[in-house]
């Protein structure tokens, strides 16, 4: 038995194998990037990537189930590994700090996963991945609503030209209310494209289309998007 | 001709709909038709969508699938042919 006995004949062995090769990029280890760090970990991703520069407060743990009380006041990325290395000790999971910047010099990777938390940063985001060719699956939450895409370069809209390219006025330092289980459920919505963009053959992908997930009315609907404009600079 | 608009997100909690058929006899500006919805579900709407008179910033208006502000924003023509959504999406994380 391995620990991988229980899903990787979803995929076939020449797409697991795809999985365990991925490098993936996470942005933001929060609400959502605490549950999808622990789905890709426990999962079989290669190697992943984690940046948040934020350290673990107490409002934090009514949904980034990745922590409890004996992190608050550390780095999120340092719990987070310490978390994941308990449960895998062989996962690969490099930390950063660091706050993605157009400066930044980014990893290699086969593509990134938006968990972040202000349009500002998901700009950056956009710029730093969707524009150099590499996709990006795009999550957000906020009350008890949530949305999650796939951009691919060259297919779809990337985040600025399908979100515009201003931040809304209304999030600036303002903490948002959001219901926990809408975030885990995005997160969750999240990993799956990344295990199929992974996995390079499974199901079909949210690329050109936006799921979008209301949990007060239990609507979970598709909006059909464009196809993007603009190609990928390398 | 009538004209179908998908509300998504927190519209949907303080309107209260999912969908508003709007009728008008000719195709209508983006403008004009946030006017029309308007008239049917309060001024409100307008606050949610707009501000200074432009698309309220962090406000997705799409037209069959891509965001006005990239067409011609609130002067975006618009006919029963068109799929409009009106989205406020979610930012967090």
């Amino acid at each position: 038995m391995d620990r991988y006995d229980r899903h990787k004949g979803l995929f076939g062995e020449e797409a697991f194998a795809c999985i365990r090769k991925s490098r993936i990029l996470v942005a933001g280890v929060g609400g959502l990037g605490s549950t999808v760090l622990q789905l890709l970990a426990r999962g079989g991703i290669g190697i992943i990537y984690i940046y948040d520069y934020a350290c673990v407060d107490l409002p934090d743990l009514n949904r980034q189930l990745l922590y409890d009380l004996s992190h608050v006041g550390r780095p999120k990325v340092e719990a987070a590994c310490t978390v994941m290395k308990a449960i895998d000790p062989d996962v690969c999971i490099v930390p950063s700090r660091e706050k993605i910047s157009r400066e930044t010099a980014m990893p290699v990777v086969d593509f990134a996963i938006d968990c972040l938390d202000t349009f500002a940063d998901r700009f950056v985001l956009d710029e730093v991945f969707f524009k150099r060719g590499i996709p990006l699956i795009h999550g957000g939450v906020d009350g008890f609503f949530g949305q999650v895409t796939t951009l691919i370069p060259g297919k779809t809209q990337g985040f600025q030209e399908l979100f515009g390219n201003e931040q809304p006025s209304e999030e600036r330092n303002i903490p948002r209310q959001i219901f926990p289980p809408a975030v885990t459920a995005v997160a969750s919505v999240l990993a799956s494209e990344a295990f199929k963009l992974a996995s390079g053959k499974t199901g079909d992908l949210l690329a050109g289309k936006m799921l979008t997930l209301d949990f007060l009315s239990n609507s979970f609907e598709i909006i059909h998007l464009a196809k993007g404009a603009y190609q990928p600079q390398r | 001709m009538i004209i179908r608009v998908g509300l998504f997100s927190l519209l949907r909690l303080k309107f209260g709909v999912s969908s508003l058929d709007i009728e008008t006899e000719r195709s209508v500006s983006m403008k004009q038709l946030i006017d029309l919805a308007a008239a049917k579900l309060g001024n409100e709407l307008k606050d949610q969508l707009l501000a200074d008179g432009a698309i309220r910033k962090g406000t997705l208006l799409l037209v069959n699938g891509r965001n006005a502000l990239l067409m011609e924003g609130l002067d975006t023509m618009i006919d029963e042919r068109n799929e409009i959504s009106f989205f406020p999406p979610s930012g967090g994380g």
